[in-house]
C-alpha cells in the first residue's frame, strides 16, 4: 500500500481527470443538445447542392400548329474548373485539338464569369458522336472534362421567317440586368431578336432545382437526392404568320430583287442594284401579320452556340446589305406617292377637298408668290387637266396634291406657325410613331416638324450650309407625296393601309396570336387591339378604297397588273417611287385585296429598285396570286416605268 | 512456531490464479471500449471503401486483427509481472530512443510532412506510440529508487530522461505526443512528490525550448496553421479551420440521440477527414448523439478511475508510478483527442486510445492495461 502523501497526490491528479471530463461534457452538451439544430442544417447543406435546371424552351409555330422553331438535342462538352485542377492547360490544349477550337477561344469560355465555380462551362455544343466516343475513351487525359445532353433551337423550315423568329444567345449585360429579378442567371441562352426576344419570358419557361449529394471531394454521389422541383417547360408561341403565305412572300421578294437586277434604269443607265427589300402580307381587319419578309436575309442557326468571327463578319459587312436588318420593322424609307391616300385623306378631313370635286392637275406647281420661283414637277411632264379625288389617286398626279401640301402650309401660317396640322393628321394614321408591333427594334419613322427641320438644320451647318432652318412651304409640298424629311417603315405603310381596307381602324398589327402549353391550355392571348382611327367618315374611307381600284385598272399599275383577274379579284393598290439621291429609286406597291372586301393588305418594297410599278407592283401582284389560289409567276416582269 | 500455515498455501494459490486477480471491471471496460471503436472504424471507412470498389471491411478486418495481438500483448503483459518491467526499463527506454532516431531517417516513412513510421510490410510501425510506455517504464523506475524527498536534481534527471524522446518526437514533427510525454512527466513527477517550485522552473525551461523551436523552423507550416486555427476564427486559415468546423458540424448535428448508427451524412460523405483515425470521435458524436459520447466518456471514466486505484492500491513505488503514467497517458489523449473535435483543443495529430484505428496505439495502449493489469494482481504482499 502506499503511504497517505501518495495517496492524497494522486487525487489531485484524479481531480485534474475529473476537471478534464466536465470541460468535455459541457462543450457537449453545447454542441450536441443547445445547437444541434443549426448545426443539423450545416449538415445537410454540407452534403447537398441544389443545381438550377434549364426549362425547356417553348416552341414557335405557325397559325396552322406547324413547327417554325423547334429543340434539338445537341451534345454539349462541358469544363468543370474545380476538377481540372493543377493540369488544367494540358488539359485544355488537349481539349482545343480534339474540338478543333481556338485555345483562346476555349481558354476565354472556360474562364467566363458567368458561370459558378462549381457550375460545369459548356465549352463547344453540338459536338459530333466520335469525339463523345474518344472523351469517353480517354476520360484520364481530361479530366474535368464532361459531355452533357442539351436543348438547342432547331429550325426545320431553315431560314424561313428569320427576322420574325429571330435567334437565341447567351445573356448580355444588359439584359441579365432586367432579367435577374425574374430569376434568371449568368449562364442563360435568352432570345436575342424577333419573337424570340419579344416572348423571351414566356418561351423560356420556370426553372427547377434538383438536389444533387455530395461528398467532401465535391464527387457526385446521387443525382436525384430529396425533394426536387421540376423544370417548367416554356410554353409555345404560336404566330399569326402562315408558312405557305410566307413562304409565297420571301420567294416572291427574291424574284422582285433579281427582276430589280435585270431590269436597266433609265435614269442611271446601269441595272437596279436592288440591295434590299421588303414585304409583309397583313389581315387589315385585326392586325395579323401572316407574313413577314425582308431581304438579305441570315441563316438563324449560325447564332447557335455564339458567333465566331468567321461568322460575324459577313453579318456586319456593308457589302451584304446588313442581313440581319428587318427592314420591314427598322427600314426607313420616303414612302413616295405610297403617301397620297393618306394625305388625301387629311384633305378630306380639312374640307380641302371633297368627293366629288375637281382638282387641277397641271405638269408642274410653283408655290404662289415663290420668288425663288421653285418648280415642283409632276411625274410626268402631262397637263391633266382637272380631275377627281379617285383619278388623281390612279394617275398619282403630284401637282394634285402639292396643292393639298401648299394649302396645309397656309393654314399652319394662319394658325401664328403654331399648330402643325398636316403632321397631327399623318400621325393620327400611324406615322411617325411605332406602330406596337410584337418585334423589338422598330422604328417610328418620321414626320418632320417645324422644330425637327429647325434642330437638324442648325446642328448641322457644315452640311446644310446657309440653308433656311424655317418651315418653308416646300416642306408641306415635299410633305404630300411622302418626300423631303418624311420616311416611313413597310409596316407603318401596311398598317395605314390596313385602316383604308377595314373602314378606319388602326390595329396594332402582331406577329404573335397566342401562348399556349404544350398540352394546349391557353397561357395568353394576343388579341387584336384598335389604336387608332382614320379621321374621316367611313363613306371617306370607302371612296379612298374604290378609287385605289383605278391604279390596277386604269392607273400607274395597270401595266403591272395585266392579266390579273381584277374582275374577280379587285385589287386596290398604290404605287410609290421614292427618289432617295444620289441612289436609285425605291419602288414602293400597297396592295388591298379583295378591293371590297380586303382580306388581304400586302405591301412591297425593292430599295434602289425603280418606280412602283418596276419590281415592288410585280412582286406583291406575285403574292396576291398566290394568296388567291392563282399560279404564281415563275418570273417576274417589270410592269413599266409608272410612279 | 504454533501457527498453523494452510491459509498461507490457499492464500499463494488464490494470488497465483491469473483470472481471478485481474481486475474484471478495468477489463470490461477496456474491451467494451475496443467493440466501441470496431463498430465506429466500420461507420466511417465502409462508404469510402465501398466507393473505391473495395471490401468495406477491409479496415475493421485489419483493426480486429491488431486487437487481437494487443489482448494477447496485454495478456502477457499481465501475467508477466511488471516488476520484470523494471529490470528492462533501461534496455526498453533506449531502444525507444533508438527506434525515434531511426525513424527520422530514410528508414521512416514520410506521411503529411512528418516522419513518423516505419513500414513493415502493409503495416505502419510508429514508434512514438510504444516509446510512450518505455519512458513511462524508464520514469518509474528512476523515480522508484529515490529515497527521500524529491529533490531538484531529481526532477532535472527526470526531465532529461523525458526530454530525449520527448525531442525527438518533438522533431518529426508530432507536436501531440511531445504534450503527452511532458505530460506524462509531470503527472508522474506530481504523484512522486515534486515541489510547485520545481515544477514552475520546468515549465520555464519548456517554455524557453518550445519558443527555440518556433524560431528555428522546426515546427512545420500545415501545424502552425492548424495550431492557428484554433486560436483566429475570423481571418485566413480556411483550409486549417475547416477540419475543425466540419467535425463540429458532426457532432452537432448528431443532437442527443444521434443520427443512428451508419447514418451519419457527415461521416460517409468524408466530410470529416482523417475520421477513422484521430477524428472517430465525430463519428461517434454523429451516429449515436450525445447519449453515445456520454457512454463513450463513461467507460474510459471507469478505465481511469480503475488505474488511479490501482496506482494508489500497488505493491511498491514503482507500481504506483507506472499506473499513474499510463493512466495519465490514457487521460491527456482523451483530452486532446476529443477537445479538438468538439473546438476546445488545437488540432493536433492524436488518436482516441481503444478507439482510434490504427494498430501501433490500440497495441501500445493494450500494453498499458496489461501493465495495469499485472500491478493489480500484485496489489498484496
Amino acid at each position: 500500500m502506499t503511504e497517505p502523501r501518495t495517496r492524497m497526490r494522486l487525487k489531485v491528479l484524479a481531480t485534474l481527470f475529473v476537471l478534464i471530463f466536465a470541460g468535455i461534457t459541457t462543450r457537449l452538451w453545447f454542441l450536441q443538445v443547445l445547437a444541434s439544430e443549426q448545426f443539423s442544417a450545416l449538415a445537410n447543406q454540407n452534403q447537398v447542392r441544389l443545381v438550377s435546371i434549364q426549362p425547356v424552351r417553348g416552341l414557335i409555330l405557325d397559325r396552322d400548329g406547324n413547327v417554325l422553331v423547334g429543340n434539338r438535342p445537341s451534345s454539349v462538352v462541358t469544363v468543370d474548373r474545380l476538377a481540372m485542377r493543377e493540369s488544367g492547360e494540358e488539359v485544355l490544349l488537349r481539349l482545343s485539338e480534339l474540338l478543333d477550337v481556338n485555345i483562346d477561344d476555349l481558354v476565354e469560355r472556360v474562364n467566363s464569369p458567368r458561370y459558378a465555380p462549381y457550375q460545369p462551362v459548356p465549352v463547344a455544343e453540338d459536338v459530333p458522336e466520335e469525339t463523345i466516343f474518344y472523351l469517353r475513351e480517354h476520360e484520364r487525359d481530361f479530366p474535368g472534362v464532361d459531355y452533357e445532353l442539351s436543348s438547342v433551337r432547331d429550325y426545320p423550315e431553315g431560314v424561313l421567317a428569320a427576322h420574325v423568329l429571330g435567334y437565341v444567345g447567351e445573356i448580355s449585360e444588359e439584359q441579365l440586368d432586367a432579367l435577374r429579378p425574374v430569376g434568371y442567371l449568368g449562364d442563360e441562352i435568352v432570345g436575342k431578336a424577333g419573337v424570340e426576344a419579344t416572348y423571351e419570358r414566356l418561351l423560356y419557361g420556370t426553372r427547377g432545382q434538383r438536389a444533387i449529394q455530395v461528398n467532401a471531394q465535391g464527387d457526385i454521389l446521387d443525382r436525384d437526392f430529396g425533394g426536387p422541383k421540376p423544370a417548367e417547360p416554356g410554353a409555345n408561341l404560336v404566330l399569326a404568320i402562315d408558312t405557305e403565305i410566307q413562304k409565297l412572300t420571301e420567294r416572291s421578294l427574291t424574284l422582285g430583287i433579281q427582276l430589280g437586277r435585270r431590269t436597266i434604269d433609265e435614269n442611271t443607265e446601269i441595272p437596279f442594284k436592288a440591295t434590299g427589300g421588303a414585304a409583309v402580307v397583313m389581315d387589315p381587319r385585326n392586325g395579323q401579320i401572316l407574313a413577314m419578309a425582308s431581304f438579305p436575309t441570315y441563316e438563324p442557326s449560325l447564332f447557335l452556340g455564339g458567333l465566331t468571327a468567321a461568322e460575324r463578319a459577313p453579318l456586319e459587312d456593308e457589302a451584304n446589305n446588313f442581313p440581319q436588318l428587318n427592314r420591314v420593322i427598322q427600314g426607313k424609307y420616303p414612302a413616295g406617292s405610297t403617301f397620297k391616300p393618306f394625305v388625301a385623306a387629311g384633305a378630306l378631313k380639312r374640307k380641302m377637298a371633297t368627293l366629288d370635286g375637281l382638282y387641277d392637275c397641271p405638269g408642274e406647281f410653283v408655290v404662289p408668290k415663290d420668288e425663288s420661283g421653285t418648280v415642283f414637277n409632276n411625274w410626268e411632264p402631262v397637263n391633266r387637266g382637272f380631275i377627281t379625288l379617285a383619278h388623281s389617286l390612279a394617275i398619282s398626279c403630284d401637282t394634285v396634291y402639292y396643292q393639298f401640301g401648299y394649302e396645309y402650309y397656309v393654314r399652319y401660317v394662319r394658325s401664328g406657325k403654331q399648330s402643325e396640322i398636316m403632321q397631327q393628321d399623318l400621325g393620327q394614321m400611324g406615322f411617325g410613331r411605332v406602330s406596337g408591333i410584337d418585334l423589338p427594334g422598330e422604328s417610328a419613322g418620321r414626320i418632320p416638324t417645324r422644330a425637327y427641320k429647325f434642330d437638324l438644320i442648325e446642328d448641322n451647318r457644315d452640311i446644310y450650309g446657309d440653308a433656311l432652318s424655317l418651315w418653308l412651304p416646300g416642306d408641306n409640298v415635299n410633305m404630300s407625296i411622302g418626300q423631303g424629311f418624311s420616311l416611313v417603315t413597310p409596316l407603318q405603310m401596311a398598317v395605314a393601309y390596313s385602316a383604308i381596307a377595314n373602314g378606319g381602324t388602326v390595329y396594332e398589327p402582331h406577329v404573335g396570336l397566342r401562348l399556349e402549353r404544350p398540352d394546349g391550355t391557353l397561357v395568353r392571348r394576343i388579341a387584336p387591339e384598335a389604336v387608332g382611327k382614320l379621321p374621316i367618315t367611313p363613306r371617306q374611307v370607302a371612296y379612298l378604297r374604290d378609287s385605289l381600284r383605278g391604279v390596277t385598272e386604269i392607273g400607274t399599275a395597270d401595266e403591272a397588273f395585266l392579266g390579273f383577274p381584277l374582275d374577280r379579284i379587285p385589287v386596290a393598290g398604290k404605287t410609290g417611287t421614292a427618289e432617295v439621291p444620289p441612289k436609285q429609286d425605291y419602288s414602293w406597291f400597297a396592295a388591298m385585296a379583295p378591293a371590297d372586301d380586303p382580306r388581304y393588305v400586302v405591301v412591297g418594297l425593292i430599295e434602289q429598285g425603280g418606280h412602283g410599278s418596276t419590281t415592288a407592283a410585280p412582286l406583291v401582284r406575285r403574292i396576291l396570286e398566290g394568296l388567291f389560289g392563282l399560279q404564281p409567276a415563275k418570273t417576274l416582269e417589270d410592269g413599266g416605268v409608272t410612279d | 512456531m504454533d501457527l498453523p500455515l494452510p491459509t498461507r498455501g490457499r492464500l499463494l494459490a488464490v494470488e497465483q490464479s491469473p483470472v481471478r486477480h485481474l481486475d474484471a471491471t478495468l477489463f470490461g471496460a477496456t474491451i467494451a471500449l475496443c467493440g466501441y471503436g470496431l463498430m465506429m472504424v466500420y461507420s466511417a471507412t465502409n462508404q469510402s471503401l465501398l466507393a473505391l470498389g473495395q471490401d468495406p471491411g477491409t479496415y475493421l478486418k485489419r483493426q480486429i486483427l491488431f486487437l487481437t495481438i494487443g489482448l494477447i500483448g496485454l495478456a502477457v503483459t499481465a501475467l508477466m509481472g511488471y516488476r520484470l518491467v523494471k529490470l528492462y526499463a533501461g534496455f526498453g527506454y533506449a531502444l525507444a530512443v533508438v527506434l525515434l532516431a531511426l525513424v527520422q531517417t530514410p528508414l521512416g516513412t514520410s506521411v503529411k510532412g512528418a516522419q513518423r513510421w516505419f513500414q513493415v510490410g502493409s503495416f505502419q510501425l510508429s514508434p512514438s506510440l510504444f516509446s510512450r510506455l518505455a519512458i513511462v517504464a524508464m520514469l518509474a523506475a528512476f523515480l522508484s529508487e529515490i529515497k527521500g524527498d524529491l529533490l531538484l536534481r531529481h526532477v532535472v534527471r527526470a526531465t532529461i530522461l523525458a526530454a530525449i524522446p520527448t525531442i525527438l518526437v518533438f522533431i518529426q514533427p508530432d507536436i501531440g505526443t511531445s504534450i503527452i510525454l511532458a505530460f506524462v512527466l509531470v503527472a508522474m513527477l506530481v504523484v512522486a512528490g515534486a515541489k510547485a517550485k520545481h515544477l514552475a522552473v520546468l515549465a520555464v525551461v519548456a517554455s524557453v525550448g518550445i519558443f527555440g523551436a518556433f524560431q528555428l523552423n522546426i515546427i512545420q507550416d500545415y501545424q502552425i496553421e492548424r495550431l492557428r486555427s484554433f486560436f483566429d476564427t475570423t481571418a485566413g486559415a480556411e483550409q486549417a479551420r475547416y477540419n475543425r468546423d466540419q467535425a463540429e458540424i458532426a457532432i452537432g448535428a448528431g443532437g442527443v440521440t444521434g443520427r443512428g448508427y451508419l447514418q451519419g451524412t457527415q461521416t460517409s460523405l468524408d466530410f470529416v477527414p482523417e475520421q477513422h483515425t484521430d477524428f472517430i470521435f465525430t463519428v461517434v458524436g454523429e451516429e449515436l448523439g450525445f447519449i453515445g459520447a456520454i457512454g463513450l466518456l463513461a467507460l474510459f471514466a471507469l478505465v481511469l478511475w480503475r488505474a488511479l486505484r490501482i496506482a494508489q492500491m500497488a505493491l511498491d513505488p514503482f507500481g504506483t508510478f507506472v499506473a499513474t503514467g499510463v493512466a495519465a497517458f490514457l487521460a491527456i489523449q482523451l483530452c486532446i483527442n476529443v477537445g479538438m473535435t468538439i473546438g476546445i483543443m488545437p488540432i493536433t495529430g492524436i488518436p482516441l486510445p481503444f478507439v482510434s484505428y490504427g494498430g501501433s496505439a490500440l497495441i501500445a495502449d493494450l500494453l498499458g492495461i496489461g501493465l495495469l493489469q499485472s500491478i493489480h494482481r500484485r496489489r498484496f504482499l
